[in-house]
């Protein structure tokens, strides 16, 4: 590591600010991936990696990416629920790489959720 | 920077690590490798996090989920229920005694619930050996706050005005202590923390240079300005190996990025800083017998006056505090000395 400056002390802060937001709770937006034997088998691993992928890619840093179980409609597999802090939680439903890149544009940074792929408001717990 | 999407917080401080973090590591390394999930969830080895009696324990974010009394066997379900699935495991969760239900979350744990953490804001929360993570927590903000904007009179009525007194037990106003030193005019003076928790049972010291070891340098650089000291001694027990090993490990990292050493943050002042291992003498904890001690004699008391800030470590000016005193240093200089105040007891 070179000398460091000032300056460096805040860029080292935010260099680690995504993994810190994790820690600390301080994230703005949290998408759930469903994650029982039946998301699984309909996809929800590569759903998943393609949200890693455009959280890295846009690299933002207040949005995490949490697994939960199976919500109960196994047949609409994969879903996910996008959760903006303060505001309803929305259920996805039948998704792709390709629908996970509009939902990620549209509501997790945008604010407003593709209706055409929701399914419905509200979420259960993740524990 | 890589990306994952849950922290594995696992304490590796010396309760944990003697009841099997390293196993518990090496196994969940195994399992999420197996899984297909190590670049997704990352395992950060913590200082202690203080329910060392449940060890080893972990918490994982952003679910702020908690598991205690961690086994090798049970860490391939978990992976699968809680990393892959989605679902955390009930069986290793935290449970009230005579109660039936676990309680998932570690915020939600009565141990945990009405902690404030000031001089243990770190712990669980950083790894302590990479001085990133404690940078990342506003470390080093105080020291270069002292070092650039603050004269040494200012830095002593900051701690003044908070009221702080020491933590070692004695209770002496620490800004009346830093004052006297820096009254002293001396070419040497020596800034030192002491680390030589003896009383059986008391870990307060150890938790915090395990989970923490910059805030402790941290606090020694500001008060080396403060006093006027360029050179400083962590006075540590031997029977701390975890808590040498790292804080060695800090002061490594502090001469590389430039915190120790020569024209610290450009400000033109130097400090140099090394450890020094007690030989396991009760009696070393006290200020005058730890001082002969770091001299090479044997540690004996002596009586005082003169007192250190006039003649100490190897009869020059020096001042002694408690690593608890110093690790809460950088918290007063960051947020002053009104907001010490409205936190602590009345005297």
């Amino acid at each position: 590591m070179p000398r460091l400056t000032i300056d460096d002390l805040q860029k080292i802060k935010e260099k680690y600010k995504a993994e810190f937001s994790l820690r600390e709770g301080g994230y703005r937006a949290k998408v759930t991936v469903h994650m029982g034997t039946c998301g699984i088998a309909a996809g929800a691993r590569s759903v998943m990696t393609a949200m890693m992928d455009e959280i890295a890619n846009a690299n933002v840093k207040d949005v995490i990416v949490t697994t939960s179980g199976c919500a109960g409609l196994c047949a609409r597999e994969p879903m996910i629920t996008v959760e903006i802090i303060n505001q309803a939680p929305i259920k996805y439903c039948d998704l792709n790489e390709g629908k996970i890149k509009e939902i990620f544009k549209e509501h997790v940074i945008g604010g407003n959720p593709v209706e055409k792929y929701a399914l419905v408001a509200g979420c259960e717990t993740t524990y | 920077m890589e990306r994952f999407r849950a922290n594995v917080m696992l304490c590796a401080g010396t309760g944990c690590v003697a009841s099997g973090t390293m196993k518990v590591k090496a196994a969940l390394q195994d399992e999420l490798k197996k899984r297909g999930l190590e670049n997704e969830i990352k395992i950060v080895l913590t200082g202690c996090n203080g329910y060392c009696a449940k060890g080893p324990v972990m918490s994982v974010y952003p679910d702020d989920i908690f598991y205690q009394a961690l086994t090798v066997e049970e860490i391939p379900k978990l992976v699968e229920e809680h990393f892959l699935k989605g679902r955390p495991c009930q069986k290793l969760m935290f449970k009230e005694p005579e109660e039936k239900s676990p309680v998932p979350l570690m915020k939600d744990i009565p141990f945990f619930k009405y902690q404030v953490l000031r001089v243990l804001r770190n712990k669980g929360l950083i790894d302590p050996e990479k001085i990133e993570e404690y940078i990342a927590r506003d470390g080093y903000q105080a020291a270069a706050k002292a070092l650039t904007q603050m004269t040494s009179q200012e830095i002593i009525q900051v701690m003044k005005n908070s009221g702080i007194r020491g933590r070692g037990g004695a209770g002496f106003p620490t800004g009346m202590k830093w004052e006297f030193c820096s009254k002293v005019p001396s070419d040497v003076k020596y800034m030192l923390c002491n680390g030589d928790e003896g009383d059986p049972g008391a870990f307060m010291d150890r938790s915090v240079m395990e989970a923490d070891p910059h805030a402790v340098i941290e606090g020694m650089i500001i008060g080396a300005k403060a006093i006027g000291a360029h050179n400083g001694y962590l006075y540590v027990r031997a029977e701390y190996p975890l808590a040498v090993k790292r804080l060695q490990l800090a002061i490594g990292q502090c001469y590389e990025a430039g915190l120790l050493g020569k024209n610290i943050f450009d400000s033109g002042f130097d400090f140099d800083l090394e450890i020094y291992q007690g030989a396991g003498a009760f009696v070393c904890g006290e200020e005058t017998a730890l001082m002969r001690s770091i001299e090479g004699k044997r540690g004996m008391p002596r009586p005082r006056p003169p007192f250190p800030a006039h003649k100490g470590l190897w009869n020059k000016p020096s001042v002694l505090n408690n690593v608890e005193t110093l690790a809460q240093v950088p918290l007063i200089i960051l947020n002053g000395a009104d907001w010490y105040k409205s936190r602590r007891m009345h005297h």
